[in-house]
């Protein structure tokens, strides 16, 4: 949001935050903005049902996840642009130890999708 | 995939976890294994983003979240050793091998997929009755 979190514009994209290119981050951290932003907009805007303070806990969870998400790609994109000064292996190891962020992949995988049980000859994974 | 929102402080989680389910962090992608059957189909390619939704996993325990069913999409979750014979037309029953015998929890998912709150039933209607009333 707007005014360090507490203003009334939603802000997202690179309006909301501006790194250097490396890791290539910047669009998906965009696009996952507006999948944060897209259902919480369409909760206010129909408002049916919404207790007093839903609107606020909406609003600014926004702002709670995807501020420290975006200063989170941020400083990866600066750890990224200072490795430019220095070797190829540790520009790679920064991209490594980030790759939740960059890759897609998380450094710690998730669970994997849960096998059918073999009773129901179903597909092992 | 890596994004989490743990940890963060956001009106809409509720740090918890059982499982593989961890508030903050995206709901994982399941087998939904149809009782009587050997029909069995992804979560994520049963669902489309936009609501709420409530796993009972391990027995349905959600009487006290009928009041939000116009807001939220049920899944009652059940061992695949335990899946009941008859239902209460409330829901869509499945097997799953992520339920885990006598085990009982009910997660909220929000509807970017990321999970809300993981608990009691008690829990679950906490969490949806700061969002939604009546």
């Amino acid at each position: 949001m707007s005014k360090e979190g507490h203003g009334r514009i939603f802000l997202a994209g690179d309006a909301a935050h501006v790194h250097s290119v490396n890791g290539g981050q910047g669009l998906n951290t965009g696009a996952a903005d507006a999948f944060g932003l897209s259902w919480r907009i369409a909760a206010l805007v129909n408002g049916d049902r919404l207790t007093p303070d839903a609107a606020d806990k909406i609003t600014y969870s926004y702002d709670a996840e995807r501020r420290n998400t975006a200063q989170d790609v941020i400083n990866v994109a600066a750890r990224l642009v200072r490795d430019t000064m220095h070797t190829a292996k540790q520009y790679v190891g920064t991209i490594e130890k980030n790759a939740g962020y960059i890759t897609g992949k998380p450094h710690k995988s998730p669970p994997p999708l849960q096998r059918l049980s073999p009773a129901r000859g179903g597909i092992s994974r | 995939m890596g994004v989490a929102y743990d940890g963060m402080p956001s009106a809409l989680l509720t740090e918890s976890e059982k499982g593989i389910w961890k508030a903050g962090r995206r709901c994982p992608d399941l087998y939904l294994c149809v009782p009587r059957s050997n029909e069995a189909k992804r979560l994520y390619a049963s669902v489309s983003y936009g609501r709420f939704l409530v796993f009972s996993v391990g027995a349905p325990q959600d009487a006290s979240l009928r009041r939000f069913k116009d807001v939220t999409t049920l899944f009652r979750l059940f061992h695949n050793s335990q899946v009941p014979a008859e239902q209460d037309g409330e829901g869509a029953t499945y097997g799953s091998d992520v339920a885990i015998p006598g085990e009982k929890f009910v997660v909220v998912v929000r509807p970017d997929m990321y999970i809300g709150c993981v608990g009691t039933e008690a829990d679950a209607e906490s969490y949806l009755s700061t969002i939604f009333r009546g």
